[in-house]
């Protein structure tokens, strides 16, 4: 209850001041809106186009937000439906692409971003195996599924708070994550079995 | 919904498991592998999280190519307000205009279709002979093929002639 009502008056706080509101969004948020749109793209570039579109449609229909949940949900729920439109417009031109050559498109992962420079080399090997992990886990996904994964374990939001950002509910978010999970489970028990069959 | 769905939707969400729930879990080997799958991913979004640093260029270049936009984007909405306000002017002009000059048109059609009545009862009125046709009938009758007529043509021109023929054949032959 208290929380909540510190929750609204934060907003109360931030609905008198959009602007200042926005500037702390910008300065605090950017990093965490760039690796989101990262992960979520596979494509730096693309990436970055991402998060400028996503803050400028926010900056300027900031008159129009009515402060029912965050500004940082708010603009999170806009980058997630913009970058969910651009792999869907990537999926259908990579099917044109595929009618007229061969082979699966090439997705190459972002490689250049690393580990804090604070980390020891055992964090470096650490983070360089999750981060393949996770990769290989995203992959497997559909552009949803991707979406609310990405929410729940990398930005670290509960099932609420990705209902509200995606404006869905609950029950459709712990259905998403199962059926991701249960996904990522099957292509990894069907990648070991190649690697054994390999070896044999 | 089967135990598996619930222990398993719970495992996602973090929410607690029950007693029985976890005595399920400790035992079910799709509910062991599902939760090793879900912990796996939860610690390399974690590490990555917590580790991957985004480089400042990057979030810098995110900044500063957002204010370079910002400035014309402003510019593009109140031009687009501007031309919207623009086009609402124009368009409530030309609803006016064409209102003033319409009204001009309406009398005109409908005088037209008032001479046309007052011919036709002058056709058949003034004799007093009995015809086949009766003069309501008549009426109805060279008024609808004067609609026809326009209609056909997309005109709201009449061809009054034409009209004038059939009914004239019609009277003849009554």
């Amino acid at each position: 209850m208290v929380a909540q009502s510190a929750v609204l008056a934060d907003k109360s706080i931030e609905a008198a001041k959009p602007s200042e509101a926005f500037n702390r969004l910008l300065q605090q948020e950017t990093q965490n809106l760039l690796r989101l749109a990262r992960r979520l793209l596979y494509d730096p570039e693309e990436a970055r186009d991402l998060v400028q579109d996503t803050l400028l449609r926010a900056y300027l229909s900031l008159d129009s937000f009515r402060w029912e949940c965050s500004l940082k949900t708010w603009v999170t729920r806009i980058l997630v439906n913009q970058g969910l439109k651009k792999l869907r417009r990537r999926k259908l031109s990579a099917r044109v692409a595929s009618w007229f050559k061969s082979g699966s498109p090439n997705q190459e992962f972002l490689g250049s971003w690393g580990p804090r420079p604070a980390a020891t080399p055992e964090q470096e090997a650490s983070l360089k195996e999750e981060a393949n992990f996770l990769q290989q886990a995203l992959e497997k996904l559909s552009p949803k599924q991707r979406a609310v994964l990405l929410l729940r374990y990398l930005e670290g939001m509960s099932v609420q708070e990705i209902a509200d950002t995606m404006q869905i509910g609950p029950g459709t978010v712990k259905t998403h994550l199962v059926r991701a999970v249960r996904q990522i489970r099957s292509a990894n028990i069907r990648m070991h079995r190649e690697v054994n069959d390999e070896d044999l | 919904m089967k135990i598996c769905e619930i222990i398993q939707e719970k495992l996602v969400s973090g929410e607690e498991l029950a007693a029985e729930e976890q005595s399920h879990l400790d035992t079910c080997d799709d509910c062991r592998s599902f939760q090793a799958t879900a912990q796996a991913v939860a610690r390399s979004g974690e590490t990555v999280r917590n580790l991957e640093e985004t480089p400042q260029k990057d979030i810098q270049a995110v900044k500063e190519q957002f204010a370079n936009r910002l400035r014309p984007a402003r510019a593009g909405v109140r031009l687009a307000w501007a031309s919207a306000a623009m086009l609402v002017g124009v368009l409530g002009t030309v609803l006016v205009l064409s209102g003033v000059f319409g009204q001009e048109e309406a009398p005109r059609t409908e005088e037209r279709f008032i001479t046309l009545l007052d011919e036709v009862s002058e056709i058949t009125a003034p004799t007093g002979e009995e015809t086949s046709f009766d003069l309501a009938d008549t009426t109805l009758f060279s008024v609808a093929l004067l609609f026809e007529e326009g209609e056909a043509q997309e005109s709201t021109e009449f061809e009054l002639p034409g009209a004038y023929g059939i009914l004239e054949e019609g009277l003849q032959e009554g």
